[in-house]
């Protein structure tokens, strides 16, 4: 990344900010919150904020990208456009507007519409039950009395009432007018003198007064005149979705009005980071070292303009773009979610992805699992096109699905032993290198061993780096040593059974204590007392806990291998169940479908989670710290649409 | 009594077998199920994170999968699961220690799984961003039962059974 430094001439700012977009190479600095003045808030010529329009533009986009049957095929993705047409928009901006304003009323009166059909619906469901009553819900009292009704929740709670009324208000009458499992509905009537006191009994036992008393008509009356709307308003609402349907089509202008609003709100925004006089700017950012020659030649052969970059100096962070080679371009993902490089970092992909690769293929092993997983992620990358974190995500698992079949193919798993349930032990596949299930300590050991050489790199890697910033003696003394005393420990342990015949335990042993030693005597190398020094190498000797624990870490590797291929053989065997017969096939079928898809996501999940924090709390801890900023550039951010550049 | 004896090693042998099963089932079923409360209040919010939220809530299930899974070495390497009951006590009992580790680690890793990704869901409500970091976080309190699982598996492994 370099600094860069241009000034040019306010005629010409807007010109020179759309060159800028549309090369998409340079990061604006965040001006201080006091440049960007309240007033700027975009508002277009005509008046309406335009980031509210893009808001309404974009959900009249989908809506109709939904129901046009031209375009459902795009789903998300983006539709190819000629830079003219998308051009051509800006002289309809008024129509479509209009368009937009239209289909926005349709949908309001649909809305409308729903509303009172569900208000309708309410109003049947409560009055269903009193359609026998046949008295209009609007008079209910004359002079003197008062009709009161409503439910009880229990055949008590009727009784109890009634106790009440020959003390509290003996000229009331009562009649149960129906009753079902919850609901006792009943109708009072009552002198207006003792309403309140029959209310206040009726409230005691939980009576509820029937909610829409006060509207006009019999129940049957109103029951009868919301059935009687009912077909009106259906007709309403398929006169109107015949309407809007009749404007799907312009789905795709609002797509290109949409995605115009965008860039020309993205590009005022650019201009209010601007520092300028009346008659020239000034602006500073990032750009990639590779272009930045390419990039001030381009703009100052177009405008009159001052272009100047210089690298970055200390105190300075800028941004990061990853440079990495297609194969290793998805493992990125990894590394930008625990945290970008800093510029202080080196770039860990190009390190990481084998082992992520390698990790993930062991843990999930199994060709069939990783065939689908594979086919899966390639439909999904390469057939769908999808972008954005899906994308990126679905590159990554199918590579790390290559990985999977590739150990699948060295462990010798099928889903599970599906071949040799279903032919009952005839065809058994083949394990190129051994099968973890029959040999779980071996699996262990590689397990670990494969984990020795990931945190060796990751030492290496920051021996490299500290030699890079020109402290190489801290890498031999506190780090190298650590090579002998891994190395050296794991020979005492096992070198004996490799090679037999040659003192491999003793070579070890004395590795290990010529490891510790270096520790032990420079690990305190800043101390100038010698007993200080001594302890404080003590100290650091007592890291051998910390490399003990993260190489027992990767005997997840076997526990996920173990976990997956025992569940998968469960699977086999339970579907199997009914034997080689074609109700057990039809079963075999239904059961291994379900069981595999569900082993499968949570296989890969776990390889997933797994690999990652191996990557992350065993690797990354030895070398890497992050802590950078992704490189963001100013670029022609389209939502909808892509350019079509083909002639 | 020798008849007895004779029904003490299968007894054992299944109850450890169970305990595998039902121990971590519990703490698994706990653990997604305190998850998944937070959860749904999260997406009355912003309901498209549910494909972040549901991996977050996943995460503690695991430990009853470890648990069928070791259920199912036992009961397979005892032979129970093909019908034989001919296990000595001395052997089941060597069964049921083997499936001590799974049983209590994870029911418990489950729970406190539960724990961690719950607050992991709080941070992906306020930082959708953030999700890995809220996985790799409760996956730390799974290595322990992974490692439960480890003990448990090869202990069985290396049983012979008399």
């Amino acid at each position: 990344m370099h600094r860069l430094t241009l000034v040019g001439l306010t005629e010409q700012k807007a010109d020179v900010l759309e060159a800028l977009m549309r090369l998409g190479a340079v990061e604006m600095d965040e001006l201080s919150a006091q440049h960007v003045a309240l007033e700027t808030q975009p508002y277009d010529e005509r008046g309406y904020l335009s980031l509210n329009a893009i808001s309404r533009l974009e959900l009249a986009a989908a809506y109709c990208r939904h129901h046009n049957p031209a375009s459902q095929h795009l789903g998300t993705g983006a539709r190819l456009v000629k830079p003219e047409a998308f051009l051509s928009v800006a002289d309809r901006e008024h129509a479509i507007m209009e368009q937009l304003t239209a289909m926005e009323y349709l949908q309001t009166q649909i809305a409308e519409i729903k509303t009172l059909i569900a208000h309708d619906r309410t109003l049947q469901e409560t009055l269903a039950p009193w359609r026998s009553l046949k008295i209009n819900l609007a008079e209910m009292m004359t002079q003197e009395t008062v009709i009161l009704i409503g439910a009880f929740p229990t055949a008590e709670a009727v009784e109890a009432f009634k106790a009440t009324i020959p003390e509290d208000a003996p000229e009331t009458y009562f009649e149960l007018i129906g009753a079902d499992a919850a609901s006792f509905r009943v109708l009072i009537a009552t002198l207006k003198s003792r309403e309140s006191v029959v209310h206040g009994n009726l409230r005691q036992h939980g009576f509820h007064l029937l909610p829409v008393q006060g509207m006009d008509g019999t129940p049957q009356a109103i029951l009868d005149q919301i059935f009687n709307r009912q077909d009106d308003y259906q007709r309403r609402i398929e006169r109107l979705e015949t309407e809007l349907q009749n404007l799907v089509p312009m789905g795709v202008d609002f797509e290109l009005l949409h995605d115009f609003f965008l860039l020309r709100s993205d590009k005022i925004d650019a201009l209010h980071h601007l520092s300028s006089t009346t008659s020239t700017f000034y602006l500073q950012g990032w750009v990639p070292a590779d272009v930045a020659d390419d990039m001030g030649s381009a703009l100052q052969s177009r405008f009159v303009v001052a272009v100047a970059h210089r690298q970055p100096i200390d105190g300075e962070e800028p941004p990061v773009l990853f440079d990495n080679h297609p194969l290793v371009k998805p493992f990125e993902v990894i590394v930008e979610m625990y945290a970008p490089p800093s510029a202080a970092d080196i770039d860990p992909t190009p390190i990481l992805a084998p082992f992520f690769f390698f990790f993930f293929g062991m843990m999930l092993a199994d060709i069939g699992y990783g065939l689908v997983l594979t086919g899966l992620m390639g439909w999904l990358a390469f057939v769908k096109k999808a972008e954005g974190e899906l994308g990126r995500l679905a590159r990554l698992l199918f590579l790390s699905g290559i990985g999977a079949i590739f150990f699948g193919v060295l462990f010798g798993g099928f889903f599970g032993d599906m071949l040799t349930v279903l032919t009952q032990g005839q065809v058994v596949v083949p394990s190129f290198w051994f099968n973890p299930m029959n040999d779980p300590i071996k699996m262990m050991i590689w397990s670990i061993l494969f984990g020795a050489v990931h945190l060796f790199t990751a030492m290496g890697a920051k021996i490299y780096m500290l030699a890079k910033t020109g402290h190489i003696m801290d890498g031999i003394f506190d780090i190298a040593p650590w090579y002998l005393i891994i190395i050296g420990g794991g020979l005492l342990l096992g070198g004996n059974s490799i090679l037999p015949g040659l003192p491999m335990a003793q070579i070890g042993q004395w590795m290990a204590l010529g490891g510790a030693a270096v520790i032990l005597l420079f690990g305190g190398r800043d101390a100038k007392n010698p007993i200080v020094r001594l302890f404080k190498g003590l100290g650091a000797l007592y890291n051998i806990t910390g490399y003990f624990s993260d190489l027992l870490s990767y005997t997840r590797i076997l526990a996920l291998v173990l976990a997956g291929s025992v569940i998968a053989m469960v699977i086999n065997l339970l579907g199997f169940m009914l034997g080689p017969t074609p109700a057990g096939y039809i079963m075999f079928t239904l059961v291994a479908l379900f069981g595999h898809t569900l082993n499968l996501a949570l296989s890969v999940l776990g390889a997933y989670v797994h690999t990652s924090r191996l990557q992350y709390v065993e690797f990354f801890s030895k070398f890497y710290e992050g802590g950078g900023k992704i490189f963001n550039p100013l670029k022609q951010r389209s939502h909808f649409i892509k350019f079509d550049r083909t002639k | 009594m020798n008849e007895l004896i004779s029904l003490l090693g299968p007894g054992l042998t299944l109850l450890g077998g169970a305990l595998a099963a039902l121990l971590p089932g519990i703490g698994s079923a706990k653990g997604v199920g305190r998850v998944g409360e937070v959860a749904a209040g999260v997406l009355t919010e912003n309901p498209s994170l549910f494909g972040k939220i549901l991996i977050l809530q996943a995460l503690p299930g695991t430990q009853g999968i470890y648990g069928l899974l070791s259920w199912f070495m036992i009961m397979n390497s005892s032979g129970l699961l093909a019908g034989s009951t001919n296990i000595s006590w001395q052997t089941g009992l060597t069964y049921f220690m083997a499936a001590l580790p799974i049983a209590f680690v994870g029911m418990f890793s489950a729970d406190y799984q539960g724990r961690v990704s719950e607050a992991g869901v709080a941070l992906v409500a306020k930082r959708p961003g953030e999700q890995s970091k809220a996985i790799v976080m409760a996956a730390m309190v799974e290595t322990y039962a992974i490692l439960a699982l480890l003990a448990t598996v090869l202990s069985v492994l290396s049983i012979k059974p008399v």
